[in-house]
């Protein structure tokens, strides 16, 4: 089931870099692109459960393996760093205080700009490339909440308080 | 693998050294993929271009469509400013009359390359990703680092700076890596001439930079390469000045540059012989 499950996750990540690399390239915002496979990854790791630190490690380097292939750079900042952070995700979760919602916005949206700014950050270094930062933060957090609710209303129903909240 | 199961903030384990040893055969593992990259990308490049390709296309008209529509309300805006324009422009055509030797320097730029004798490949583009364009040309087809990147109007896209068998990464002049050293090019050839460094700030804009303060530039001035940066040739098309600013505790001044660059074009031109030239 693991295994089906990140084999679907590679084919979206296959997916979402063709995409950010040739349709998401023409809507830039103040200049910065969609990161679509960072944000998809941080996604499928954040509602992963909080012990699966195995296949949110194998979503972290699945996804910076597209990264990698589809960047100048050599390959292996985008693995290594993902794969990392894959691991990161869930430990910063168990570290965090249970709620009745075991996935709220409240966590995700700071933990992803910052997992995502570390990212940026770490990369530029690695690759001697800097990119923009702070338009491409914003963009990329606004994506991100369209998609994490939508992940929350088709994938995740069973644990979806949040939603019932703003329905009421 | 095991020792990642067991990496768990609850549990209480020895598993440091296997977490140290598995960590170091991964980073082995990376380094050894490393070798076989080049093939290995020319390979997944080849096989995502069409679909690229596609995706590309429908980029492209969607955000043509996009913008018409975000720009509807400006309609009435950007017909009384056409209006003004128009009025402007006519009272300037004597003057332009006199200066149509100046003009006539830009359509000879074309010439300019043929004249030196310099070779082509013609490459279609397959992908933009943070300043770095994707040519479907690669090493079987002559390409190499360092080639200039040029459209068919030659105006300057950058420089090749990985290639694999079928493919090649260009660096665009708007990435942040980017300095060329530029000349503004002037209609009156007796002022001296002015020349400048223009670096790339991401997000595909470029700012003019290094321009001693003495030195007069003008909005609407353009930018070509100057002979002096031995990465590209010379008086290729780079941009237009659109403002200046100027600080009084340096001695350079820097300018906004709106580029000539477009990167929804379809091919662009590899010098494959202008390295051995230098």
């Amino acid at each position: 089931m693991v295994w089906q499950k990140i084999s679907i996750a590679i084919l979206l990540f296959y997916v979402a870099v063709l995409l950010q690399t040739s349709f998401f390239s023409y809507f830039a915002l103040f200049g910065a692109n969609p990161d679509l496979v960072f944000i998809i990854f941080f996604l499928l790791a954040f509602f992963e459960k909080k012990s699966a630190y195995f296949s949110s490690f194998i979503l972290g380097l699945s996804a910076g393996f597209f990264l990698d292939i589809f960047s100048a750079a050599n390959l292996g900042p985008s693995i290594v760093l993902l794969g990392i952070f894959g691991l990161l995700i869930k430990k910063t979760q168990n570290l965090l205080q249970n709620s009745s919602d075991n996935y709220p916005f409240l966590y995700f949206a700071p933990l992803f700009a910052i997992f995502l700014a570390a990212y940026k950050f770490l990369l530029a270094f690695a690759t001697k490339m800097p990119s923009d930062m702070v338009f491409s933060i914003i963009y990329d957090i606004i994506l991100a909440a369209v998609l994490f609710y939508f992940y929350k209303k088709y994938f995740n129903p069973e644990d979806n308080r949040q939603l019932s909240l703003f329905n009421k | 693998m095991p020792a990642l199961k067991n990496f768990s903030v609850n549990k209480k384990n020895n598993s440091l050294p296997k977490i140290l040893i598995g960590a170091a055969v991964f980073l082995f593992l990376v380094f050894l993929l490393n070798i076989f990259v080049s093939p290995v990308k020319n390979y997944i490049y080849a096989v995502s271009y069409p679909i690229q390709k596609t995706f590309m296309a429908a980029g492209i008209s969607s955000s043509n469509f996009l913008g018409s529509f975000l720009n509807a309300g400006n309609f009435a805006k950007e017909n009384q400013d056409l209006k003004n324009k128009n009025q402007m422009l006519l009272s300037q055509i004597a003057a332009l009359q006199s200066i149509q030797q100046g003009n006539q320097a830009q359509s000879d730029i074309s010439a300019t390359c043929q004249n030196t004798g310099y070779k082509f490949v013609m490459a279609g583009v397959t992908g933009l990703d943070n300043d770095i364009l994707s040519l479907n040309k690669g090493s079987a087809d002559g390409v190499a680092a360092g080639m200039p990147v040029i459209s068919g109007q030659n105006v300057l896209y950058g420089k090749v700076i990985k290639v694999y068998k079928n493919f090649s990464d260009v660096m665009m002049i708007t990435s942040k890596s980017s300095n060329v050293i530029i000349k503004v090019q002037n209609s009156d050839a007796t002022l001296p001439e002015v020349s400048g460094m223009l670096k790339g700030k991401g997000g595909l804009g470029a700012f003019l930079d290094m321009v001693p303060a003495a030195s007069a530039i003008n909005s609407q001035d353009i930018l070509v390469t100057s002979a002096i940066d031995k990465s590209f040739p010379k008086d290729l098309l780079i941009g237009q000045i659109t403002s200046k600013s100027q600080n009084d505790q340096t001695q350079f001044q820097r300018a906004e540059v709106n580029l000539f660059l477009d990167v929804k074009i379809d091919n662009l031109f590899v010098i494959t012989n202008f390295k051995n030239k230098d």
